[in-house]
């Protein structure tokens, strides 16, 4: 039941289901700090027009990029983040979590993963 | 005895003072120097004395010699006095430009480069000589090929018989087809030359037109050479010869005129790739400014000399640019604004206040750098306030235009009305209805001086005989474009200096820079050399136009 609650989420209901906690810490790209992955998703986009079939409107990794922090880290692809540096990334648009992502160096994740987090 | 004081009394005119201040500021046309001289009606007295106790802002006071009615005429004047005047009084002395007047004597002044015998004769002495060369150059193959059958070589003939002779100046069927391909060549060169050299001389250079000065001499050799051999051919060949074979004939003396003729033809060709299609390709861009007003304008231009340039530059110009208009030069200053006041102090106290006086002259520099500042604003409403103006009398003017012409209808035959007038009257009649908004347009663009009513009136008669439409009628005088549409330019003979470090028939080159001048005007030309273009091929994969749709946006961070 918590796995079905975490990857077919309602924006804006109750969940309560395990997540992976993960720490991010940026490198410096130039003049600005780079994380290394790509995000998708949000409540402001449709997630039946996702090519790599999200199935509800949570912020979810799309790319990781090789020997990035993000890796390094221990985050994946296709991992949907449910909360970074205490905001709620299960009823965000696409702009905020980028902006929210990109305001601190240090990304302090919670994380749910298909197969890990649930069934 | 007041009355012969009164004659007594030399008539304080300030003539003298008026002339001389006149005739220094009079080549810059101030209204107010204007009004003066028009004020001004002392009588012309015998004498007039200087006085230089007076200041110019006072009162003037004349006194006639003669009495009217026994009683002495005091006529007083308060002359206007513009403080600016010597701001802008300019040091031109003399009659260095047309439109204004001098009084001074013009003829220790060089004389006018335009006309005289030697102008004719430099104009026309390289053109005639031209003429004489081609012509004796054209005329040498057939009288090669005639004067032996004239009889002019008596040589070809007095060793042999006379039948031999008649034998050798006979046309047999070769000699007949050459003559034939002879007759056509000429004819071909003749009309080439016609077409391409046989008009009248654009301009006067004043060195060596190289190329042409370079044919020329390719055909006085040629043909120099031609007529050496041949002559030499003929009279010795004819003496040496012992028998009716080795002597020249009739054939061979047409091949010769006929291989003349040749030659002249591919120096024609030499002469048009010189002179008519090296300089075609762009090569160069040339920038051309005019100096009193700014104008200015960019073209390609090929390789030629620096003087042939230069006609090119004119040529351009008397097409292309804008009319000079010299009274545009400054805006005038609308009268409700007042004139810019100096910054006044007085030392009050007289006595030596050093400090006072270094404050003062810091209070001085702070108020003439506020006014330095300020004047770039009022040079900006100074023209808004133009265009404003220029913009409202054009609408004016626009208006009173159409209205004008919807008095005037095209009679048709069929018609039967009032009394049919000519181009010319019907002109007559609709002018004054637009003659009062043409004028104030004309004078806020002080275009006034260019069109007269004659001027004006035979081009609304143009106009009406042609159907044209009010706003064709009127751009002649809302545009001021190429410099030969004002009717002063259309001399015969415009005289152009022009001015250049290197020599004039070195051809151009990157970084040339010459300036012709005529009168106020000068135009500066620069010469760049276009960079050489490196076209490469790109091939583009028809398979890379492939597009994929962004539905779900992806950043990356």
């Amino acid at each position: 039941m918590c796995a079905k609650m975490a990857f077919q989420h309602q924006a804006g209901t109750a969940m309560k289901c395990l997540s992976i906690p993960i720490t991010l810490h940026k490198e410096v790209d130039g003049d600005t700090m780079r994380c290394g992955f790509k995000i998708g998703g949000g409540i402001d986009q449709d997630f039946h027009k996702s090519p790599q079939g999200y199935t509800d409107n949570g912020i979810y990794v799309t790319e990781v990029h090789e020997s990035s922090p993000a890796s390094r880290a221990g985050l994946r692809v296709h991992d949907k983040i449910l909360q970074c540096n205490g905001y709620d990334f299960t009823m965000v648009t696409h702009k905020k979590a980028v902006s929210y992502i990109k305001k601190h160096p240090v990304l302090n994740l919670l994380v749910a993963r298909k197969g890990v987090t649930s069934t | 005895m007041g009355n012969e004081t009164a004659r007594d009394m030399e008539t304080e005119s300030i003539k003298s003072e008026n002339s001389s201040r006149s005739r220094r500021s009079r080549s810059h046309r101030d209204r107010s120097n204007y009004n003066r001289q028009h004020s001004h009606r002392s009588t012309r007295s015998s004498k007039s004395r200087k006085n230089e106790d007076m200041a110019p802002f006072q009162t003037a006071v004349t006194l006639t010699p003669d009495n009217r009615d026994g009683q002495e005429v005091i006529e007083v004047q308060i002359l206007p006095q513009d403080d600016n005047w010597g701001e802008n009084t300019t040091a031109i002395t003399g009659n260095t430009s047309e439109q204004s007047g001098s009084t001074e004597d013009v003829s220790n002044w060089p004389g006018e480069p335009d006309t005289g015998i030697s102008f004719m004769c430099q104009r026309y002495i390289g053109t005639v000589f031209t003429y004489v060369l081609s012509i004796v150059a054209f005329l040498s193959p057939l009288a090669m090929v005639v004067l032996p059958k004239l009889g002019f070589f008596p040589a070809l003939s007095s060793h042999l018989g006379l039948a031999d002779s008649a034998k050798l100046l006979a046309c047999g069927a070769e000699c007949k087809g050459q003559l034939v391909s002879l007759a056509f060549k000429m004819a071909i060169l003749a009309v080439g030359a016609w077409a391409v050299f046989l008009r009248k001389p654009q301009a006067t250079l004043p060195r060596f037109f190289l190329f042409r000065a370079a044919v020329l001499v390719f055909v006085l050799v040629c043909s120099f050479a031609y007529w050496l051999f041949y002559i030499v051919q003929v009279t010795e060949t004819a003496r040496a010869a012992t028998t009716p074979e080795e002597t020249v004939d009739y054939k061979a003396l047409v091949a010769y005129a006929s291989s003349l003729t040749d030659t002249l033809l591919f120096i024609h060709y030499l002469a048009v790739v010189l002179v008519e299609i090296r300089h075609l390709q762009p090569l160069y861009y040339i920038k051309v400014v005019r100096s009193p007003d700014g104008a200015s304008k960019a073209y390609g231009i090929g390789q030629l000399s620096i003087q042939r340039a230069a006609v090119w530059v004119l040529e351009k110009y008397y097409t292309e640019f804008p009319i000079y208009n010299p009274y545009l030069e400054r805006i005038p200053v609308s009268k409700s604004r007042k004139t810019s006041s100096s910054f006044k102090f007085y030392e009050v106290d007289g006595v030596n206040n050093s400090q006072m006086q270094q404050s003062q002259s810091r209070a001085m520099l702070a108020a003439h750098a506020r006014r330095r500042d300020s004047s770039h604003n009022e040079r900006f409403y100074e023209e808004h306030e133009y265009e404003r103006r220029v913009k409202k009398r054009k609408a004016r003017l626009i208006t009173a235009a159409e209205e004008a012409f919807t008095h005037i209808k095209r009679l048709h035959n069929d018609q039967v009305s009032a009394i049919p007038m000519d181009p010319h009257e019907a002109a007559q009649a609709i002018f004054p209805s637009m003659a009062r908004a043409l004028q104030k347009y004309l004078r806020v663009t002080r275009q006034q001086p260019r069109h007269s009513v004659e001027t004006i009136l035979a081009h609304l008669a143009n106009c009406l005989s042609n159907d044209l439409t009010p706003k064709a009628f009127l751009e002649p005088y809302l545009v001021s474009e190429p410099v030969l549409q004002n009717d002063k330019e259309n001399k015969d003979v415009q005289t152009w200096a022009l001015i250049c470090e290197e020599l004039l028939s070195r051809p151009i080159g990157d970084g040339t820079l010459f300036q012709l001048r005529q009168n106020d005007v000068s135009l500066l030309c620069v010469i760049k050399r276009l960079p050489h273009l490196n076209i490469t091929e790109e091939v583009v994969d028809p398979k890379s136009n492939k597009f994929v749709l962004r539905l779900n946006s992806e950043t990356s961070v």
